[in-house]
């Protein structure tokens, strides 16, 4: 419906331009131009008359009008000669060459702009003003809102509140603000004494403010809470993704080893761990499965970073742009990517690359059954035999995924 | 479906631009007077569905639709309104889209006044824009297209940049274009007329105007961009010569030169070659500007090297356009006419030197901004050249040229009295001495080119007023009949005065912001003072406060003179989560031209005491209100009726109608 609507004025939009366009060419005669002689006479006449208006207000002394008066009258005089009988002569095109522009505009203009917004545009995707969009904030965000508040003007207050720094805290580490949360950690750690999960958090914060990159200032705050706690999980977790970023793969392994055995099975971090796994031990050569894309930073959602996981190829400043967002917006924006790959093969299934690339991205954003879904549909799109269905079979089986089908008989 | 709509105008405008830039130019050949009609159609056309792509653009950030990628980017709903609607510019794509509108705006006003314009240079110079237009919409398109969607949209955007949630930068960018973009007139005009084979007397007439009115601009945007960079860095200063400000001062240096010869021109048909030539350099300058500020080859030459498609884009575009234009000049620039001639010391005598020393002045600003870039890139290595290579090179060429300027306006058309000009100047150069002496005399003699300086600037101001007060030839006519000649001048003459006057002030504000500012750095606690240019800083205290999309640190000032309180200030530290950025809000105290200026920077650990900034800037203001001055002298000058130009008609009757009707 919006779809129609868009064309329908579009259309509108485009008559009313070549229309407009062609309305010269379509009028019977067009008069032959001015020569340019005659426009150069009527500029030397306007000048001699301002001379004579700068004369009467005396602005100008007669001596000097005079002479100037002389000049242009040498230059109209000239102008006028070369004007004498001289039109730029009624040079029109002819019917023929006139009917072939006209045909040429009304192709052109129409054709080329449709042609055009089609490979670049989304006709069918409305506006999103975020008003329409925003549910009212529900009564539980509100509440939390005002509590933050309440609180701060209490600390603000009372700054040596331990307790309430403590609370503050992990509240502030939710609400994505880091800069306040290690402040609130460091607060905390002074007043309250050394714990293992204030350093955490303290880690925790610092690792955010820069991006999901674990800084030596964070590790530090780790290794302190470990010293406390040695079991302390979260703590563990960090380091084996610092490993990770740092690309010390031995140490690595290791670590993520040590996480998965000391974590709960529904442990928050299991499927990062799982994959920081997988991607030390293909650094390592342990497997030849190229293994889930490993998170190049970011603590709670795997990055856009590792190649392949995201739709159209993002250009550098999108990367870049990607690094520098929450990671909230990071997952938004790429989810967002991701989706726009699923819509264009949807139109265009016969891209096996892209089929790979939608399933392994869905694979690295936690979506299991999506991925499932996609495999599925790549299945048959593509038959069995073919390249194309091999190459898809042997992909699901590099990344450990089977299709739908078969996890229903299971 | 208004984003949408906004995108398919956007594509619309290419088509036609891609007309408008053909069509009319094969009728300017054949003398097709159908053919060349489309130019103006086009012209508007474009400008009408490229003011409808804008105002798509800008709904989608009024109303904060992040399926936007360039308003998810650049917005956030918590930002205030009128930043959203700024915000539209503040940005790449933005403002590219907001450079090609304007480009459109100007091509439409040549269609719609244009009507007394020679038909094939109408036609000529609106293909010439067409190209420009088709070059940069193919830019925008291809590299920069703003209406890029996300979906699903994101819930949130990443806000604009908080330095640019500023008022005044959000005016500075639309008036810079409208000067960078303006000189694309006269640069269309200059190869219309190279394609044509021939100058028009009404090109004359016609490059004139246009060329002030984008300088009007530029000027305006210059200034307007140094007062932000001044109050919003919380640097204290004024000028830095930055890359990015030399992009726009070229062109402006160029735009002033083309200026004067376009006077020369208009006036006694010399110059003419000259200035098509300069007409192209200036707009060829504006064009680097843009690629400058455009390619992110400033930030580092690495970055343009990472991502080069836009970098390149431009990149060709600028050697197209700069190459053709350039190219084309030597090819037909022989066959073209030639203008009068003139003795040395004259008028025009006078317009050469302030051409030949404005264009060097260009070209070492062109060599200062280029160098380290080219160095860089050739060798790694990373230099800054900065404000000692620019007080060494540009500082003495302004020298001649300023004491050069009241000469200027005094001496005759073809041949001049310089001796003469020089007696009606004695009044002025004893205001300048007085103020050399009165310089040297309250600095005990210690500060030479300080004084020298104050000379300069006085020279300029009594020298503009001499230049009114000759013409109104008080002293041979007496007071009253001086008044009435006075009323009676041309406006263009009071044009040339205030121009000239505001340059002295500025000048002025320079000299004296750069000689006898006073910078204090100190730890300041609640209850401490500072002397400050006469007058005491007393701290009041510091608070935290929250603001729409921000939270800061504000510490409040009182400022006393002798005792009393005299005003309050506050200077702030902002912080903008979104983007994890901080500002500064520096505090500003106004008295007379001078300003107290007082900038926060961080508290200490124990949390009681903050370091504090403080400059006195006398008469710092006089350098904007100078701008002012100029931009106005600009305007009146423009407001002259003299500038219309009658078109030829084939009745005399029917010609008296129309210059009635114009007058």
């Amino acid at each position: 419906m919006n779809d129609m609507m868009f064309w329908i004025v579009a259309a509108a939009m485009t008559s009313l331009v070549t229309l407009a366009m062609l309305w010269p060419l379509v009028r019977r005669q067009g008069g032959s131009p001015e020569a340019h002689e005659n426009h150069d006479v009527e500029v030397y006449r306007a000048q001699l008359r301002e001379l004579d208006q700068d004369l009467e207000r005396g602005t100008l002394a007669p001596a000097e009008a005079e002479s100037a008066r002389a000049e242009i009258g040498r230059r109209l005089l000239r102008a006028a000669d070369n004007a004498n009988g001289k039109g730029l002569g009624a040079a029109s095109w002819q019917r023929p060459a006139i009917l072939a522009t006209i045909v040429l505009v009304l192709l052109a203009i129409p054709v080329a702009s449709t042609v055009f917004y089609a490979t670049m545009g989304n006709a069918n995707l409305p506006d999103q003003p975020l008003a329409a969009r925003q549910q009212p904030p529900s009564q539980g965000d509100l509440q939390l809102a005002q509590l933050v508040e309440r609180a701060e003007a209490r600390l603000r207050d009372a700054p040596e509140d331990g307790q309430g720094w403590e609370v503050l805290a992990p509240i502030y580490l939710r609400l994505e603000r880091p800069q306040d949360a290690a402040n609130a950690y460091r607060k905390a750690l002074d007043i309250n004494g050394p714990s293992a999960s204030r350093f955490g958090g303290l880690g925790e914060a610092l690792t955010d403010l820069a991006n999901g990159e674990v800084t030596d200032e964070a590790k530090s705050q780790f290794e302190r809470a470990l010293e406390i706690n040695p079991g302390y999980l979260p703590a563990k977790f960090f380091l084996a993704l610092d490993a990770s970023q740092e690309e010390r793969a031995s140490d690595a392994e290791t670590r993520w080893t040590e996480l998965i055995q000391a974590s709960p099975d529904n442990a928050p971090w299991m499927q990062i761990a799982q994959a920081g796994l997988a991607d030390a031990r293909m650094r390592l050569g342990k497997t030849d499965a190229p293994a889930v894309a490993p998170m190049a930073n970011g603590a709670g959602a795997p990055a856009a970073g590792a190649d392949g996981t995201i739709a159209r190829g993002p250009d550098a400043e999108q990367v870049a742009a990607a690094s520098q967002m929450s990671d909230t917006d990071r997952q938004a924006m790429i989810e967002g990517m991701v989706a726009q790959l699923a819509a264009r093969l949807k139109d265009n299934p016969e891209d096996v690359e892209g089929w790979k690339r939608l399933i392994r991205s869905y694979t690295v954003l936690g979506q299991t059954e999506a991925a499932r879904e996609a495999l599925a549909e790549a299945s048959q799109t593509f038959a069995a035999d073919s390249a194309g269905g091999r190459e898809i079979a042997a992909f699901a089986e590099e990344i450990g995924l089977s299709a739908r089908e078969e996890t229903t008989t299971q | 479906m208004i984003v949408e709509l906004g995108h398919f105008a956007l594509i619309l405008a290419l088509s036609v631009a891609i007309i408008q830039s053909t069509l009319p130019l094969v009728g300017a050949r054949g003398g097709d007077q159908r053919l060349m009609e489309i130019g103006s159609i086009g012209a508007t056309g474009g400008f009408v569905l490229l003011a409808v792509a804008f105002s798509a653009l800008t709904a989608a950030y009024v109303t904060s639709d992040f399926s936007v990628l360039n308003v998810f980017e650049n917005s956030h709903s918590a930002k205030p309104m009128l930043f959203k609607v700024t915000g539209v510019w503040g940005n790449h794509e933005g403002s590219m889209l907001l450079w090609v509108l304007i480009l459109a705006f100007f091509g439409a006003l040549v269609a719609l006044f244009g009507r007394d314009l020679p038909a094939t240079l109408k036609a000529n110079v609106l293909a010439v824009q067409g190209w420009i237009l088709t070059a940069f919409l193919l830019f925008i398109l291809f590299t920069s297209n703003p209406f890029t969607r996300l979906d699903p949209a994101p819930m949130e955007g990443q806000d604009l940049n908080p330095i640019l949630q500023d008022v005044g930068l959000a005016i500075h960018p639309p008036l810079l274009y409208l000067g960078y973009v303006g000189f694309s007139i006269a640069f269309s005009f200059a190869v219309a007329a190279l394609i044509d084979g021939r100058i028009d007397a009404a090109w004359a007439r016609w490059v004139r105007p246009w060329t002030l009115v984008a300088w009007v601009f530029l000027t305006l945007g210059i200034a307007m961009g140094s007062y932000w960079a001044y109050y919003e860095l919380g640097w204290g200063g004024w000028w830095f010569w930055d890359p990015v400000e030399n992009a726009s001062f070229m062109p402006w240096l160029a735009g002033t030169a083309l200026l004067h010869s376009a006077l020369v021109m208009e006036k006694r048909s010399a110059l003419k070659i000259w200035t098509i030539l300069l007409a192209i350099l200036t707009f060829s300058l504006s064009l680097l500007g843009t690629f400058l500020v455009r390619s992110g080859v400033l930030t580092s030459v690495h970055a343009f090297a990472t991502d080069p498609a836009r970098g390149v884009f431009i990149l060709v575009i600028l050697c197209l356009f700069i190459g053709g234009a350039l190219a084309l000049f030597a090819w037909r620039a022989s066959e073209l006419e030639g203008g009068g001639l003139f003795a040395p010391i004259s008028r025009e005598g006078a317009l050469v030197f302030n051409n030949l020393f404005l264009t060097t002045a260009a070209a070492t600003v062109l060599v200062g901004t280029l160098y380290p870039l080219l160095l860089e890139v050739l060798t790694g290595e990373k230099i800054s050249v900065g404000a000692p290579f620019f007080d060494l090179t540009f500082g003495p060429l302004m020298v001649p040229l300023l004491l050069a300027v009241p000469f200027g306006p005094l001496l005759g058309w073809k041949r001049g009295d310089l001796l003469a000009a020089g007696q009606r100047l004695y009044f002025a150069a004893g205001v300048a001495l007085a103020a050399m002496i009165l310089g040297l005399a309250f600095t005990g003699g210690t500060r030479v080119l300080a004084a020298f300086g104050f000379a300069l600037a006085f020279w300029l101001i009594a020298g503009s007023l001499t230049d009114l007060f000759v013409r109104a030839s008080f002293f041979k006519a007496g007071w009253r009949k001086g008044w009435a000649r006075l009323t009676g001048l041309p406006r263009s003459a009071f044009g040339t005065a205030l121009a000239h006057f505001g340059l002295g002030i500025t000048v002025l504000g320079v000299i004296t912001v750069s000689s006898f500012e006073t910078e204090t750095v100190t730890t300041m606690r609640p209850g401490d003072t500072v002397e400050a240019g006469g007058y005491t800083l007393h701290f009041d205290g510091a608070s935290r406060r929250a603001g729409p999309n921000y939270e800061e640190q504000v510490g409040t000032f009182t400022i006393r003179d002798g005792g009393v309180a005299v005003a309050e200030t506050e200077s702030a530290k902002r912080f903008y989560p979104a983007r994890q950025m901080p500002t500064t809000e520096a505090g500003i105290w106004t008295t007379w031209f001078s300003q107290l200026y007082v900038s926060l920077g961080d508290p200490s650990a124990d949390g009681q005491s903050i370091v504090v900034r403080i400059w006195w800037k006398p008469l710092v203001t006089l350098i904007w209100i100078g701008s002012v001055f100029m931009a106005l002298g600009g305007t009146v000058s423009l407001a002259d009726r003299r500038l219309r130009v009658g078109a030829p008609t084939r009745s005399r009757g029917q010609a008296r109608d129309r210059v009635a009707a114009g007058a």
